[in-house]
């Protein structure tokens, strides 16, 4: 049994979400937390995301929200004196962090003990030249490759091992600043980047085209190793994983091969010494049974969150186990709760990942897929054949997409080229491909993607021809129906193809095929993952549905004690692990509450989807289709659509049609705020204020209205030809250029514009009411003005600077809000105050991204209340004002701008932050400055550059500039800037913009990294040319210097570096607050 | 594509209807489902499958092709026996497509060539789930209209070679009982640089000149030779069970066998050292196991089953014999499992 005599554990969290870094850490570090937990461990988690799970109560004995840097670790463990740290669990971001602090001799002068795989291990396959070494010592064979440390040394590398080549910083996440070059000019311009991520940089030999697969791996102390699940990526080497559509378990592979990787798997696992969990990656020869190991990850990693969810075996639970000196042979399989852990997980269906991407939210984003991650979330499908599987993950990756056919026309230029070159879009390029004649072999010669998933690919467009030869349901035969439904064809689908409506919303042909289907007794099943392949019998309640089977797994009861949790969906750019931590906590409400919770989700990277987190999970869509099936069976008390965001919300009308109760809120009233007519009408009823806006259809309309409200206003599109969705025009020349080129207006494609407030002040009121009463509110305020999307605000509660007035009023819209709403469960409302005159910007009956937050700063879980009052239980209001609270709380985004090249990092309408965090200060100034910090600024040590945009900004700045000066900073800015500073008594030195030839100039400084932090106010609100104020703003990112692009924010992290050092940051927990 | 309907009945009336894709024949024989997610070549081709119908807990089968019938040293390189073993397939989906580069063929033109049956379409996890509750049983694959093909008498005459025949060079002899050898056995014997006497199920072992004596699995009742096991045992040379062999080797000593409650049809049976801390993860494929009690003196457990607690091998304290009843030559072993011939090998070359 374990022998250890640890009593308390340090365990690193990985901060906020950021492409690369997301969801499956939270699920990682909650696993751990819950395995350390059970073996009466006190645990510490240093955490500044507030929105997760693992930093709830009850999780972790005591929370930080502070960055997880080798400083505020050291200070943490220095006050709490753990006996040992986990680093495994939080990403790199985690595991940097604890090699720092291990080669800094922290962890030694306090007597931490590394728990699980030693640091010097992770060293080993973190560090390139040892780790190809290591593996020649036992012969694994690596990728030819050369660690470098100068960009001349790469070129004389590249050109020894010949073109193309691929370039990778070590030490870095999720593939960041790595790339291809097929020449000697691309490899420079790579380099230079490469190396402001890393010190040293690896030069290898491109394999693209071979094929790319995945081990997940485990070995106890007593060297039991156990491969847990094997991976194959659809789309060959040469597109990140991360990037890639992937298929557990592998299917193209013979025995042979998968026996061989296997077996190189546990010889790597045991001879770098891993303790707890790793994966393996490898490139294998499509021709032939040579390999090469691409990399080892001593951690969990967002692979093995996938695989856990694909097998259910618990991987990082059992690693946290494994860690304390259990052996595998002494656990338990959470799944049988009878067999052993130590096995290797047999799969009877086959699951794909399929990456979610959201580039249409940034300005100029590259679109073209490589070795550097650019998504932002995933979904897992899970299917009894490839087929079914693909077209569901496809529909849950919920872009607009119904499966790999009956989609609507993707206009594509060269459809060679748009196979060739991966974008976010290529599968979809495949059925064009398909369809238009191209072979099976001629798109393997395209895009080397294995020619087994091409056939299976082809044969839905051949099913999809085949439906199209009928145009009624009659007709077309029982068989080919069925055929269809295991296929993966939805009723959608199916719709479009037979039937051929005009395009709509075609709900009553949908209605239809589902009507005739169970006529004809085509109905899905529901089935288990027990990890065993029906070997033995499961005990939990792991289920995807699936039309290819005979008998369900589970039974059903229709006793009424059950209630739906319809959850969030991939995470994307305004959704995430916010709605996994409200709709965990709907089910365990619940559940707590007596009654049976039923989770339906598909995202892997979640706690939501944890079969132990409520008592049936589906892993499986969140389409009406879906929900209705599960409905169907299980007759549930009710359905919760309020807890995982705008999937779940906008299914309310359609599930109430169809005759599902909603638990909570009605759906005519989720409609009446849902519709922006409604709600207007519902407003002026009420008298409450909102920014002018119209549905209009015709140019002339819209000139007229502009006339009539002024400049700036923003326009809604309701059909968008390129680019962003939403935009703000700030005088007559944009708008025509936006609605001539973005968009297309007319009857059928109205435009919502509306009137644009700025330097107004943004106000969030998150609450519960019960019968349209308000129980409990959060009213927090945004550091900038309105205009800075909501989630890529930075957020005070409760609010510092806000009249009382302003308050007493926003207070009373709410309440009239959910009164005429007749709220019951949790509504958001964002409003906008200037001179306390108040609009309502927006109002959503449902939880909101900001609900982790205020119940976390609050101390009161709004979540917990909100299910009771929906389920109908009494609850008790906690008597607990904002105004009591002698802290402050501020959530402040987490952008990924230096993964998405070339997109412009400023900040609009559209959101664009990927994460954020959430920390408490004694006071303002000590909330930014941790927040801050936590999402990557740092305190500048001595130089910072000022580029602040228009006058008013530059009026805004001055006493952040005069602050700068006092402190001793060195102010360089650009010439306007440098001039206004100067006429106001601020020193500052003058740069030369990038496009001048002048010296010195903004450029180099940022590129020689001379200056520690770049603010550059854009100067209107409109899309930016690519000018210099861009070219600034986008070398920040790329040389990996922080940036500010909003005045507000910029001054208040000024002055509150000028006020506090970071000695002055205090290392209090959650509970000392 | 018209599809043929098969049907699959299992001796307690269910039936499971799917569509045919192997050879047009009726058969009739055990129904045993497997969990392996890869590696049917080998199973369809194991000897100690012989005659009955294998049911895949995998639903996608035939991906990568049917392997050519590459031959070194007179044994086959991608099968477990020259041709195909089993009575019948059933599968969920089948892949009428393949794509490997070492591909010679598909799955359904082997079988076809075969003369085995198959069928797709049917939900095995229901079926195995239904073996798992009633016990493996008796089941025949119908397709209307087609000949039935009638069951074997003898199955452990119809795996076995004819006439004695040797593989390999070696300072020393090691003779295998050929009760339904898999080639991989032979391989990993002639790999250690022995000579391998591969003799009938039904040579009189001890009348044979051997320095260790290897025995493996067999597709029906191994009682029968018994006897000259026992024989064999006498001389008290080095005799090594595998995958099975670990029955024969029990009954040879005056042991007995049960019915495991569960049966080990999978790449991932757990098992574990007596007395250790050490387990490794193998490839199995019974449905009897010894039975520990019935061990007769100086005989102890070697390996146990981490899940159901079942003897996965047996040692003698004194005497040079030991089997264990998984596959420690299985194409996906465990490295670990390497040491099992090694020792044995070291065991002969001591003596």
């Amino acid at each position: 049994m374990a022998q250890h005599n640890i009593k308390k554990v340090v365990l690193l969290g990985s901060g906020a979400l950021k492409i690369g870094e997301a969801g499956e850490f939270d699920y990682s570090g909650s696993q751990a937390l819950k395995a350390l937990k059970e073996e009466g461990i006190r645990t510490v988690l240093v955490n500044p995301n507030i929105a997760t799970i693992q930093t709830s109560e009850n999780i972790a004995d005591r929370v930080y929200f502070l960055p997880v840097t080798p400083e505020y670790v050291e200070k943490v463990i220095a006050k709490e004196r753990p006996d040992g740290i986990l680093l495994a669990f939080g990403g790199q971001t985690a595991l940097n962090c604890g090699v720092a602090l291990y080669k800094s001799g922290v962890l030694e002068k306090y007597g931490v003990q590394v728990l699980g795989t030693p640091v010097q291990a992770i060293i080993d396959t973190e560090d390139r030249d040892i780790f190809v070494h290591k593996l020649d010592e036992i012969g694994v064979k690596t990728i030819k490759s050369k660690a470098v440390t100068t960009v001349e040394d790469a070129k004389v590398v590249a050109a020894e091992l010949g073109y193309p080549i691929i370039l990778r910083p070590a030490y870095t996440l999720g593939g960041l600043g790595s790339g291809f070059a097929n020449d000697e000019a691309e490899l420079e311009a790579l380099a230079r980047k490469a190396f402001t991520y890393s010190p040293q940089v690896l030069v290898e030999k491109s394999l693209k085209g071979w094929k790319e697969i995945e081990y997940e791996v485990m070995r106890d102390r007593f060297d039991n190793c156990i491969t847990v699940c094997n991976m194959e990526n659809f789309d060959p080497l040469g597109i990140h994983t991360g990037e890639s559509i992937v298929v557990a378990p592998v299917q193209t592979l013979s025995s042979t091969e998968t026996a061989k990787l296997r077996a190189l798997a546990i010889r790597i696992i045991r001879h770098v010494g891993i303790v707890g969990e790793c994966n393996v990656q490898y490139a294998l020869d499509p021709v032939s049974e040579e390999y090469v190991v691409i990399e080892v990850n001593a951690r969990l990693s967002r692979s093995s969150a996938l695989a856990s969810k694909a097998t259910g075996f618990p991987l990082a639970f059992v690693a946290a186990k494994v860690a304390l000196g259990y052996g595998l042979h002494e656990l338990k399989n959470s799944v049988t709760r009878v067999t052993t852990a130590c096995f290797e997980p047999a799969l009877d269906y086959v699951v794909c990942k399929i990456p979610r991407w959201d580039l249409g939210k940034f300005k100029g984003v590259s679109r073209e897929l490589g070795s550097s991650m650019k998504s932002v979330g995933e979904v897992m499908s899970i299917g009894r054949n490839f087929e079914e599987c693909m077209q569901k993950g496809l529909r849950m990756i919920g872009q607009g997409m119904h499966g790999f056919v009956a989609n609507k026309e993707l206009a594509v230029a060269d459809l060679d080229e748009a196979l060739a070159r991966p974008t976010d879009k290529r599968v979809f390029h495949l059925a064009n491909a398909l369809k238009a004649g191209y072979s099976v072999e001629r798109i393997w010669e395209l895009t080397k993607i294995d020619k087994w998933f091409l056939q299976k690919l082809a044969n839905i467009i051949r099913l999809d021809g085949e439906l199209g030869r009928y145009s009624s349901l009659a007709e077309v035969p029982d068989e080919l129906m069925r055929e269809a439904k295991q296929r993966g064809f939805s009723d959608f689908q199916i719709a479009r193809e037979v039937l051929k409506p005009a395009d709509g919303d075609m709900e009553s042909e949908v209605a239809a095929v589902r009507t005739h289907r169970k006529e004809r007794g085509i109905t899905p099943v529901v089935k288990r993952i027990d990890t065993l392949a029906a070997e033995y019998p499961a005990t939990t309640n792991y289920l995807y549905v699936t039309y290819n089977g005979t008998a369900h797994d589970i039974d059903f009861s229709a006793d009424g004690a059950s209630v739906v949790v319809l959850g969030s969906g991939a995470y994307r750019i305004g959704s995430s692990v916010e709605f996994d931590w409200c709709s965990v906590n709907a089910a365990a409400t619940i559940r707590k509450s007596g009654l049976r919770s039923i989770m339906i989700n598909y995202n892997p990277e979640t706690v939501s989807t944890d079969y132990d987190m409520s008592d049936r999970l589906y892993f499986d869509e969140l389409t009406l289709e879906r929900v209705l099936d599960i409905t169907d069976l299980e007759s549930p008390r009710g359905v919760v659509v309020s807890m995982g965001g705008q999937i779940p919300n906008n299914l309310a009308m359609r599930l109430d049609a169809n005759g599902v109760p909603l638990v909570g809120t009605s759906a005519a009233n989720i409609d009446r705020a849902e519709d922006r007519h409604k709600f207007s009408s519902m407003c002026d009823e009420l008298g409450i204020d909102q920014p002018r806006w119209k549905e209009l259809s015709s140019m002339e309309d819209i000139y007229r209205f502009a006339d009539e409200v002024g400049f700036p206003l923003l326009i809604r599109p309701s059909y968008v030809l390129s680019g962003a969705a939403m935009n703000v025009v700030s005088n007559r020349g944009e708008l025509e250029h936006f609605l001539t080129l973005a968009t297309n207006v007319s009857k059928q494609h109205p435009v919502v514009v509306t009137e644009y407030l700025t330097h107004a002040k943004e106000i969030e009121i998150d609450a519960v009411a019960k019968d349209g009463e308000v129980l409990i509110y959060a009213m927090s305020e945004h550091v900038e003005y309105a205009g800075v999307h909501s989630g890529d605000a930075t957020m005070v509660f409760p609010p510092q600077k806000m009249y009382v007035e302003t308050m007493r009023r926003v207070k009373k819209i709410a309440r009239e809000v959910a009164r005429g709403l007749q709220i019951t469960g949790p509504f958001n409302m964002q409003l906008m105050a200037k001179n306390n005159d108040i609009k309502v910007i927006e109002c959503n009956l449902r939880a909101s991204r900001s609900f982790p937050f205020v119940s976390k700063v609050l101390k009161v879980n709004f979540i917990e209340l909100a299910t009771r009052v929906m389920l109908g239980l009494p609850v008790e209001i906690p008597h607990k004002s904002a105004f009591e609270l002698d802290y402050v709380g501020i959530k402040a985004p987490q952008f990924s701008f230096s993964r998405l090249q070339k997109t412009d990092p400023v900040l609009g309408v559209e959101m664009s932050s990927t994460g954020e965090v959430g920390c408490l200060g004694d006071d303002y100034s000590e909330a930014i400055l941790k927040s801050m910090i936590s999402v990557g600024y740092a305190i500048p040590r001595k130089s910072v550059l000022l580029s602040t945009g228009d006058a008013r900004s530059k009026a805004d700045l001055l006493p952040a500039a005069r602050a700068l000066a006092e402190r001793g900073y060195n102010i360089f800015a650009t010439r306007g800037t440098a001039d206004y500073l100067g006429q106001n008594g601020v020193q500052a030195e003058a740069l030369a913009w990038p496009d001048s030839p002048e010296k010195p100039n903004t450029l180099d400084y940022i590129r020689d990294r001379r200056v520690d932090l770049v603010v550059n106010i854009p100067k209107n609100l409109s899309e930016a040319e690519l000018n210099n104020d861009y070219t600034i703003r986008r070398s920040a990112i790329d040389f990996n210097v922080p940036l500010i692009t909003n005045a507000r924010l910029a001054s208040a992290f000024i002055d509150a570096f000028c006020r506090l050092s970071s000695d002055d940051i205090k290392i209090k927990a959650w509970d000392e607050y | 594509m018209s599809k043929t309907v098969a049907v699959l009945s299992l001796a307690d009336g269910t039936k499971f209807t799917g569509f045919s894709f192997g050879a047009e024949l009726s058969v009739r024989g055990e129904v045993v489902f497997n969990t392996s997610m890869t590696g049917w070549p080998e199973l369809l081709s194991d000897p100690g499958l012989r005659g009955q119908i294998l049911v895949l807990t995998y639903p996608l089968i035939g991906n990568y092709g049917v392997p050519p019938r590459d031959t070194e040293g007179g044994l086959m390189l991608n099968f477990e026996s020259e041709e195909v073993q089993i009575a019948g397939l059933v599968v969920t989906d089948y892949s009428e497509e393949f794509s490997h580069w070492n591909a010679a063929g598909s799955l359904a033109e082997w079988l076809r060539g075969s003369g085995v049956p198959a069928i797709f379409g049917v939900d095995t996890r229901e079926l195995a789930k239904h073996l798992r509750e009633r016990g493996e049983l008796e089941g025949a694959i119908e397709i209307e209209g087609a000949a039935v093909k009638p069951a074997s008498a003898n199955r452990i005459a119809d795996v076995s070679i004819a006439r004695a025949a040797t593989y390999g060079e070696g300072d020393v002899t090691v003779a295998l009982l050929d009760t339904g050898v898999r080639h991989n056995v032979i391989r990993s014997l002639v790999r250690r640089g022995v000579k391998v006497l591969r003799l009938p199920w039904d040579a009189d072992i001890a009348a044979h000149e051997w320095d260790g004596l290897v025995l493996v699995d067999a597709p029906d009742d191994p009682s029968p030779v018994a006897g000259s096991v026992a024989r064999a045992l006498a001389k008290g040379r080095p005799v090594l069970g595998v995958g099975g062999g670990d029955k024969l080797l029990a009954l040879a000593a005056g042991g007995a066998i049960r019915k495991l409650e569960h049966s080990h049809r999978g790449a991932n049976q757990p098992v574990i050292e007596a007395g250790t801390s050490r387990a490794q993860i193998t490839v199995q494929n019974r449905s009897w196991t010894v039975d520990a009690a019935s061990l007769p003196e100086g005989w102890s457990v070697w390996f146990e089953n981490l899940n159901d607690g079942s003897v996965e091998g047996i040692r003698h304290e004194a005497l040079p014999f030991r089997a264990v009843a998984w596959h420690p030559e299985a194409t996906n072993r465990p490295e670990e499992a390497d040491r099992i011939y090694d020792e044995f090998i070291e065991t002969i070359r001591r003596k």
